[in-house]
């Protein structure tokens, strides 16, 4: 197994459809496998690696039927911590948003808004949208990967956090494009969500007020 | 040249002088301590009002000199609470007049980082600073501290302090908590809340209270409390480190002084094969040395301010600073 | 400002030299910025005269801004007078 990419919660591993599978298999799968890590207290280690092993099956399961390109889920492994999806080739959009001229970079943020407002729509957040979990396939098929902080939510709260977080991650990966590049989300976000996109718009900006500094008696001199 | 930084962001008031080669000639500190309860803005100003001039006349006398060889005052203008900014600025402000020199407003968890790279000789370090106030994920990049992850709600000092203060721990109750902690010996499963590299502490600090009023272990708890809180803070900098592709951590901040979250970031740290950087507990915690030295660095590398310049910032982001000497 | 039902004070402090006068007088300035609509403060000097003017809209502002300028020319003060010449 050729290890592709150590992340900071599981490894991801290049292998042969047919090594893992099935021997009539061809082609490649991924195998994201959660380690276990020693700073964690064991039993909270146990909890979060096979709750996330888990849901973030089922997560990418019902976001491909909301209409969200995600890689199939080939297989669950709850003891030994493992999902087996499928492999899919393009390029991470954290690699080609800022190379991109604005027209094409426009297009392909409405659809990322788009898509996250098929995800909220379906009773779901992202948990982790960054640039970095968004594949662009040839065909201009942006897969959403990495359902590992998902989860089943309908909440304002959960909702507005999920947009903060791409501001967030636009703002400190692409700084220079990362305004032009939020408005075009959340112009997509709004296009399919309709006039409920506002109030999730809104509390977006709360949730970026809200984690600074904000003691209740700063204003008044009393 | 030589600088005097003023530190007055929340409860302790601070006065440092550093030179241009990084002496730290003196560094008094003056921490209030309520009573009861949290931090009151107006009584903790009236401390650093009350306190000013004995931290003044000491940090003078320790590093040897006379007002004459100020060459510069730099001052903590944000975050933090409004009136002790305020205490802080004014008296900033009246010593650059006074003593006719430049001054510079300084961003208080820059100047944290700062010190650090400084006494610690850290280059480039994904940083957690962890606070009563603060809790941040900082990573250099493309002439600014960016923050990568923060929390949603309440600062990770605050969590620990409020559920000290809930189950009946005297102030300040992060030691105690630790203290606690450590002949805990069973993990009891409490709300573990990561979004991105964001992070949420309400939740489980309301959660540890309710376990505490349902009769558990008071030492499990806080074992379970810490396990639980550091966990979350230790995973989101392990993504920020992933992401930035850094090779050193450092962690400061009043919380960094915690034994059990110093060893969970060094196994982090290894694990990656990243350096792990801790400054003496006197850096990691306010002082008006890190103010000194970050002013010092901004001034020599071309920052000017105006004195009508100098306002104070309550929220002033880690990253809307230019980082001059970077 | 509802002067007609507010409450107001006007603060005259003498200092020793003009020139502690005038420096407590600049760092004091920045701070007259109204933060709210409660009360508005003028800082002015004369020679080694400061004068505080606040127009309050009642007295629980007035009491408010008038313990923070006097705390604010309290520390401004005594950081001058710690340094000395």
């Amino acid at each position: 197994m050729s290890l592709i990419k150590k992340g900071a919660e599981a490894n991801l591993y290049l292998e042969d459809f047919s090594k893992v599978l099935h021997p009539a298999g061809a082609g490649k799968v991924i195998v994201k496998h959660r380690v276990s890590k020693e700073y964690r207290v064991p039993q909270l280690d146990l909890r979060l690696r096979e709750s996330r092993t888990a849901l973030e099956a089922r997560l990418l399961a019902d976001a491909k039927v909301a209409g969200v390109p995600t890689p199939a889920v080939y297989e669950v492994d709850r003891t030994g911590m493992r999902l087996v999806l499928e492999f899919v080739e393009g390029e991470r959009v954290k690699s080609v948003l800022d190379k991109l001229k604005p027209a094409q970079r426009h297009k392909l943020c409405r659809l990322i808004g788009m898509q996250i407002a098929r995800l909220h729509k379906a009773g779901m957040v992202h948990g982790d949208l960054t640039t970095s979990n968004m594949i662009l396939t040839k065909n201009g098929k942006v897969y959403f990967v990495d359902f590992g902080l998902g989860e089943y939510d309908r909440s304002l709260e959960a909702r507005g956090v999920d947009l903060h977080l791409l501001k967030r991650a636009l703002q400190s990966t692409h700084f220079r494009i990362a305004d032009k590049a939020y408005a075009a989300i959340i112009a997509g976000y709004r296009d399919e969500l309709g006039k409920s996109a506002d109030d999730i718009i809104r509390r977006a900006e709360e949730i970026e007020r809200r984690g600074r500094y904000v003691p209740r008696e700063e204003r008044t001199w009393t | 040249m030589i600088c005097l930084g003023i530190e007055g962001t929340a409860h302790t008031f601070g006065i440092g002088i550093v030179d241009s080669r990084g002496n730290i000639l003196a560094n008094v500190t003056k921490t209030y301590l309520p009573k009861q309860g949290g931090i009151h803005p107006r009584e903790a100003a009236q401390f650093h009002a009350a306190n000013a001039k004995t931290a003044l006349v000491e940090a003078l006398k320790s590093a040897k000199l006379k007002a004459r060889d100020i060459d510069l005052v730099a001052f903590s203008a944000g975050p933090g609470l409004g009136p002790c900014l305020r205490t802080a600025a004014t008296a900033a402000r009246a010593l650059a007049c006074w003593l006719d020199v430049p001054i510079i407003s300084v961003n208080h968890c820059i100047a944290h980082i700062e010190i650090g790279r400084l006494i610690e000789g850290a280059k480039d370090p994904v940083t957690l600073y962890v606070s009563g106030g603060n809790t941040q994920v900082i990573a250099f990049d493309a002439g600014r501290y960016r923050v990568f992850g923060e929390t949603l709600d309440i600062p990770i000092g605050n969590c620990l302090d409020v559920f000290a203060r809930e189950v009946g721990l005297p102030h300040p109750g992060g030691p105690q908590v630790e203290r606690l902690a450590r002949e805990g010996e069973n993990y009891i499963p409490l709300p573990y809340v990561v979004k991105g590299m964001d992070l949420s502490f309400s939740g489980l600090m309301t959660e540890a209270v309710r376990k505490y009023k349902d009769g558990a272990d008071l030492r499990d708890i806080c074992f379970s409390l810490q396990e639980t809180a550091f966990a979350a803070l230790v995973e989101v900098t392990e993504r920020a480190l992933a992401h930035t592709e850094k090779r050193e951590v450092m962690l400061t901040g009043g919380v960094a002084a915690n034994q059990r979250l110093r060893e969970m970031m060094r196994l982090m740290a290894e694990e990656h094969g990243a350096r792990f950087y801790v400054p003496p507990r006197e850096f990691c915690q306010d002082c008006g040395a890190n103010i000194a030295w970050t002013g010092l660095l901004a001034y020599t590398h071309g920052a000017r301010q105006r004195l009508e310049e100098t306002v104070v910032r309550q929220r002033w982001r880690t990253d809307e600073v230019d980082i001059l000497w970077r | 400002m509802v002067r007609a039902k507010g409450a107001s004070a006007r603060v005259e402090l003498v200092f020793d030299d003009e020139e502690k006068a005038k420096a407590i007088h600049s760092s004091l300035k920045l701070e007259e910025l109204p933060e709210t609509a409660r009360c508005k403060v003028e800082v002015a000097r004369r020679k080694n005269v400061l004068f505080i003017e606040i127009d309050a809209r009642d007295t629980a502002a007035l009491r408010a801004a008038l313990n923070s300028f006097l705390r604010w020319t309290m520390v401004a003060r005594d950081a001058i007078e710690a340094v000395g010449k």
